[in-house]
């Protein structure tokens, strides 16, 4: 294990990265991995952000909240000083693969997981905090390599009245990018049985024109929507429906649908990808 | 000149009659071509996609009619003596046709575990060429026409023809359905031809063919239903290992061939390549060999795995059963408890890196012959399975005694 390293005044706080030695003792991972704040320091009442960032080589990949057909999502356990609150996790917007003859939902090349931290209203300053992150996630290529970090992260404590420097805020700005907008809202999602079919309908904010063959909605839960068959979209007036095959399983509905939706929305020659979270009720 | 014929055996019958068992598996009309009677013509394509018919041989004073297939390890046992002996008589005016009889749908998929290849017209090709045959090698599968006109029974089943072309010998190459030349006491084939070279009667003009029933159209069917359900009803289970369990797997104490997988249902090459390797599995299944699967699934996810175990039918042979009840072993499909692999790599050896799917052959005793990270060519793999196994019977004592003559199984 890499020896930690002292943060106290040494500029944008990162992680001591321990080695990454998959299960199996032997091989190297092809990943790499770092645990980065945006903010210099924590600052007493606070909210501070966390990017759990990792690269990974060419050809290699790994799976998203719903891995498709294979696959197992990463799994991020984090160990907070007390009276520290975690928000939830933001995952970048995944991508529709295909691998060993089947579709999967990940990622490849890199990626920042981002979640927030808020500090309690009392903490002593001018001491640090030290938070660790237990992480696991499954990378593939031909192979697949069950992989698991441990990263330590030792923050100092600054006063209340201090500036709070974000030295890292340009890099989470362009992380944040590549999370799906929080932008439901107004779509007037539902989902519902139409067959052997699921239905998602939304209704397409004024202005926008989406492109019906390049929809996808990812589906939050696995095992329910089949990954592999082929969603069929249509576009009736401002009304988006997402055609989806369940799995064949014995599992029933959920009272919600959670996802991510991406599209293609704009004109000719300024058109842009758009991914949306979207949680639909059922009808 | 004489006829050649010899009356002192009494010439064959159609065999029909020869045993209800023989006779219900014959297509109707079957006949066996008599000793004394013309060699019937033929057309077929020889793996050169040339086409050949008997007058095509006529410049040869003395013609072998040999019916042969890929799968069979008779033939194969067979042609290591015969294909030299052929080259040998060439000079003797012996000239040779070999005739493949089988459709490759009409072969269970056990009955291909002596040979990578079936016997499909492609992979005629294939064993010919890897076998050296300097030959005519003829695909009569398809129709079975030149089968059911010389009335072959068997792979091998030889017809040698006198200069008349008619049948002076017929039945199998010699007594041994071993590799080893050492265990024939009779060359039934040889000694014929001798008799025919030197122009007398032959001796012995019939000896009953040894070999792998000729596969008949008529088996399709039922060969389709068999390789779909006769696995259907193999037991599947599933056993907790730990890495204690996982080095005795690899000491292999048994006298099996070990296939060993690791696997998980998270894993996508894992997933893809399972298919092949029950397939491989299924084919093997009477020989000395058996496939365990060790899954890296969380224990927690055991009916996960059972249930994909399952949907891809990973039972036990009832050989196989019965051999593990000798180890008081239960199943072949395991699933890995430990939270830690380090013990698991020390058992596994220093071939296995960490990722998965990992595939190793062990021989009995321990010794590994194979070993692969990541998806494997099934091609190949079964390549390397039959070089350890071999492709003949093995001449073992305590070998149940196989008839000299199989109708249908081998």
């Amino acid at each position: 294990m890499a020896a930690k390293r002292s943060l106290r005044g040494s500029g944008p706080p990162d992680c001591a990265e321990t080695d990454q030695v998959p299960p199996g003792g032997r091989s190297t991972s092809p990943a790499t991995t770092r645990l980065i704040c945006e903010s210099d320091a924590v600052q007493i009442g606070q909210p501070f952000w966390l990017a759990v960032v990792l690269e990974m080589q060419p050809d290699w990949h790994c799976y998203w909240l719903n891995p498709g057909h294979t696959g197992f999502s990463p799994k991020l356990k984090w160990f907070l000083p007390e009276s520290f609150h975690i928000g939830e996790t933001f995952w970048p917007q995944p991508i529709r693969f295909m691998a060993f003859g089947q579709i999967g939902f990940g990622y490849e090349n890199r990626l920042a997981w981002l979640v927030e931290i808020t500090p309690p209203e009392v903490l002593p300053s001018g001491g640090q905090i030290e938070i660790v992150l237990k992480a696991e996630w499954l990378l593939c290529r031909d192979v697949c390599i069950r992989d698991r970090v441990t990263h330590e992260l030792v923050l100092p404590v600054s006063p209340p009245a201090s500036a709070n420097v974000l030295s890292n805020r340009d890099v989470f700005d362009r992380f944040r990018l590549n999370l799906p907008q929080r932008r439901d809202e107004g779509l007037a999602a539902v989902f519902f049985k139409e067959g052997e079919s699921w239905v998602l309908r939304l209704q397409v904010p004024e202005g926008i024109a989406v492109k019906p063959t390049e929809v996808y909605f990812f589906p939050c839960d696995a095992g329910w929507i089949d990954p592999v068959t082929d969603q069929a979209t249509s576009v009736q007036g401002t009304t988006l429906l997402v055609r989806m095959r369940g799995c064949d399983s014995d599992r029933s509905a959920p009272d919600e649908l959670h996802g991510v939706l991406v599209w293609r929305e704009g004109h000719a020659g300024s058109d842009h990808i758009v991914a949306r979270r979207i949680t639909a009720p059922k009808n | 000149m004489s006829s050649g014929i010899s009356t002192s055996v009494t010439a064959a019958s159609s065999l029909r009659g020869s045993g209800p068992e023989l006779e219900r598996n014959l297509p109707d009309g079957f006949r066996r071509l008599q000793l004394g009677e013309p060699a019937p013509d033929f057309l077929l394509k020889g793996v050169d996609d040339t086409e050949y018919r008997l007058a095509d041989f006529e410049e040869h004073k003395f013609l072998l009619v040999v019916f042969l297939s890929n799968h069979c390890p008779f033939s194969h046992a067979a042609e290591t003596r015969m294909l030299p002996w052929i080259e040998s008589m060439k000079a003797q005016g012996l000239g040779v046709v070999a005739i493949q009889p089988n459709h490759p749908d009409a072969i269970t998929v056990d009955e291909l575990g002596y040979s990578k290849y079936s016997d499909s017209f492609e992979e005629m090709k294939l064993y010919a060429r890897e076998n050296g045959f300097t030959f005519p090698y003829l695909y009569d599968g398809e129709t079975q026409a030149a089968a059911q006109a010389y009335g072959a029974l068997a792979t091998p089943d030889l017809f040698l023809f006198d200069e008349h072309r008619r049948l002076r010998y017929s039945g199998r190459f010699d007594d041994s359905r071993f590799e080893d030349p050492a265990t024939v006491t009779r060359h039934d084939a040889k000694n014929a031809l001798v008799d025919l070279v030197a122009n007398r009667s032959v001796q012995v003009p019939y000896a009953r063919p040894m070999g792998c029933a000729v596969k008949w159209l008529s088996k399709i069917t039922k060969v389709s239903h068999t390789n779909q359900t006769s696995w259907e009803h193999e037991p599947i289970s599933l056993a907790e290992v730990d890495s204690v369990g996982v080095a005795d797997l690899m000491a292999n104490r048994s006298h099996k061939l070990r296939l060993i997988n690791l696997w998980a249902t998270w894993c996508g090459p894992c997933v893809a390549e399972f298919p092949a390797l029950t397939t491989l599995s299924r084919r093997l299944r009477k020989r000395d060999f058996e496939f365990v699967s060790i899954s890296m699934d969380d224990p927690k996810d055991e009916s996960k795995v059972l249930r994909f175990l399952t949907q891809h039918r990973a039972g036990m042979p009832t050989r196989v059963a019965a051999s593990l009840h000798a180890e008081q072993r239960t199943t072949n499909n395991y699933l890995f408890t430990e939270p830690s692999q380090d013990d698991l790599a020390a058992a596994i050896g220093e071939g296995w890196q960490g990722p998965i799917p990992f595939t190793i052959l062990v021989a009995p005793g321990g010794r590994v012959v194979w070993q692969h990270n990541g998806e494997v060519d099934p091609v190949e793999l079964g390549r390397v399975i039959l070089d350890e196994l071999g492709g003949f019977y093995p001449e073992q004592e305590n070998e149940a005694p196989i008839p000299l003559w199989l109708p249908n199984d081998h």
